[in-house]
This record gives structure tokens, C-alpha cells and sequence, in this order.
């Protein structure tokens, strides 16, 4: 059994600075946020070892946004903490896995996060210099990002 | 031994501010949750068809909770045997490779779409 959380921490506070105060995330970031946990949980099966199939497909990674933005990671498999590759070990695959998700896997997301809550607040900003963009618009843009990212989760 | 799949999600704090009326979103869950059985049952080895044909979903949805259960409870000589089920020369459980498809793909979309239509409601609203 696996069970630990993923605090994006600086993601936090990318979104009070910007925000100016904590809020729930919205349908574009959030999707950004699941289709991150998709590549982490696809490191967490990268390499490992199958026999019956059970510990990989244990596997599981949950966006959070409260009371963290973030994941909880989990392996319900009873047995998952100990599983390493043949004449590899005693160190548990898992721990080796989890540098890599925290080395190359979180930066990117974490800088896609950051990106789409920056374009969100730029949005949502009451737009004084140009007419021209009216309120549907601003939501216009909002649900083409959404669709855009839902896209993206749909590829993998 | 029936396979039943289960994963749970927390809902987006979106939903606790109790304006959200979840069964809004029963249809949604219905597409997904045929979409589940028809990835299982695609990919499922077929020997009899019994135990490919006995994935089914189940769906719920009351103001707190939103839920599919997956579920495949075949039988031959009164005993439940999907969750042994391999293919030719393989150890691998064949169910495990439907919950890494659920959880890598089925999921996630699922909950994309769950946040875009939620979003698309309040913009209506």
C-alpha cells in the first residue's frame, strides 16, 4: 500500500499573487491539473515490472485542490511498497520513480499551471482600454482554452 | 471471483456551494459510463463471450455524489470467474489492463468533461 500527497506549492502561490487572495480553480486550470496527473501516473508505470497485471493497474493518481492543490497518489495493492525489478533493489522501484516525477515530470506542469492561471487572471481583468471586448468574449476565450485542454487529456 | 472497479474522487469545491444540481449532470455520466463498457469489452479476449458480454455500469447521481461502478460478475457452474481472466500464454489478469485504461484515460475525461459542462452551466446561468 502507496499513499502520499503532491503539494504544488508554488502553484499556491502563483495564484494568490495573481488572484490576489485563494480560490478555486477554474474548468481550463483544473484541466491542466488532470492532464498532469496523467503524465505523472504514466512515470509511475513507466518500467514497472508485470506479472499479474495488479500493482500496476493499482496505481492511481487523484487531482486535489483542497486542501492543496496537487495530487494524492495512491497503490491499494498490499504489496506495491516492496516491488522492484529483477537484480535491482533493496531501495523499493517507487522511490526511484518519485525522484523522477519530482525532477522532470512536475516542472512542466507545474510552468503549465502557472501559464494558464496567468491567461485566466489576464481575462478576467474588467477590460477598461478596448470596447471592443465585451464579457462574452472574455468567456469565449475562457471556454476555447477549456475545450482546447480538454483535448489534450483526450489524446493520451 | 466478479471484478468491480471502483476509484473515488473528491468533487471540485465547486460543488459545495450547494447551487450545483448534480443529476444536472446524470447524462454526462451515462455517456462515460457506456463509453467504460464498451473499452472493456473491446479489448476483453473472447472464448465463450460470457465474460465479455457481462461488463456492465451502473450509475447514481443524488445531490452529494456523482458515481459509475463497473462491474463484471460472469459465471459458469454457478462460480463468478472474470477476475481470473488471461489471455493465451499470459499470467496478466486481463481486468487489471481495463482499471489502467480507467484510471490513465476513462477517468480524467471524465472528469474533464464533468468541470466543462459544470463551467458551461454557470456561464448559462
Amino acid at each position: 500500500m502507496i499513499d502520499f500527497d503532491i503539494k504544488l506549492q508554488s502553484v499556491e502561490r502563483h495564484l494568490r499573487r495573481k488572484h490576489g487572495s485563494r480560490r478555486i480553480l477554474t474548468a481550463g486550470e483544473f484541466l491542466v491539473l488532470i492532464s498532469g496527473g496523467q503524465d505523472v501516473l504514466l512515470q509511475l508505470r513507466e518500467g514497472w515490472p508485470i506479472v499479474t497485471g495488479q500493482s500496476i493497474a493499482g496505481w492511481d493518481v487523484e487531482p486535489v485542490q483542497r486542501p492543496f492543490i496537487g495530487y494524492h497518489v495512491t497503490n491499494s495493492v498490499d504489496y506495491a511498497q516492496y516491488v522492484h525489478r529483477t537484480g535491482e533493489g533493496p531501495d523499493p522501484l517507487y522511490t526511484r520513480q518519485l525522484l523522477a516525477i519530482r525532477d522532470q515530470v512536475l516542472p512542466p506542469i507545474v510552468q503549465r499551471l502557472k501559464q494558464t492561471i496567468t491567461e485566466t487572471e489576464k481575462y478576467s481583468q474588467p477590460q477598461q482600454a478596448d470596447p471592443g471586448i465585451g464579457i462574452s468574449a472574455v468567456l469565449g476565450q475562457a471556454f476555447t482554452q477549456a475545450r482546447r485542454l480538454r483535448r489534450l487529456v483526450r489524446r493520451r | 471471483m466478479k471484478v468491480k472497479l471502483g476509484v473515488t474522487r473528491a468533487l471540485s469545491p465547486v460543488f459545495e456551494t450547494g447551487t450545483v444540481d448534480l443529476t444536472a449532470l446524470l447524462p454526462v455520466l451515462e455517456q462515460h459510463a457506456a463509453a467504460m463498457v464498451d473499452d472493456a469489452r473491446e479489448n476483453w479476449p473472447v472464448d465463450t463471450g460470457i465474460s465479455r458480454d457481462a461488463w456492465e455500469a451502473d450509475v447514481a447521481a443524488t445531490e452529494t455524489t456523482l458515481m459509475i461502478s463497473l462491474s463484471n460478475d460472469a459465471q459458469q457452474r454457478g462460480r463468478t470467474y472474470a477476475a481470473y481472466v488471461h489471455r493465451a500464454r499470459s499470467r496478466r489478469l486481463v481486468y487489471t489492463e481495463v482499471q489502467e485504461r480507467l484510471t490513465l484515460s476513462l477517468i480524467p475525461e471524465l472528469q474533464a468533461d464533468i468541470a466543462v459542462t459544470l463551467a458551461e452551466n454557470l456561464k448559462g446561468a
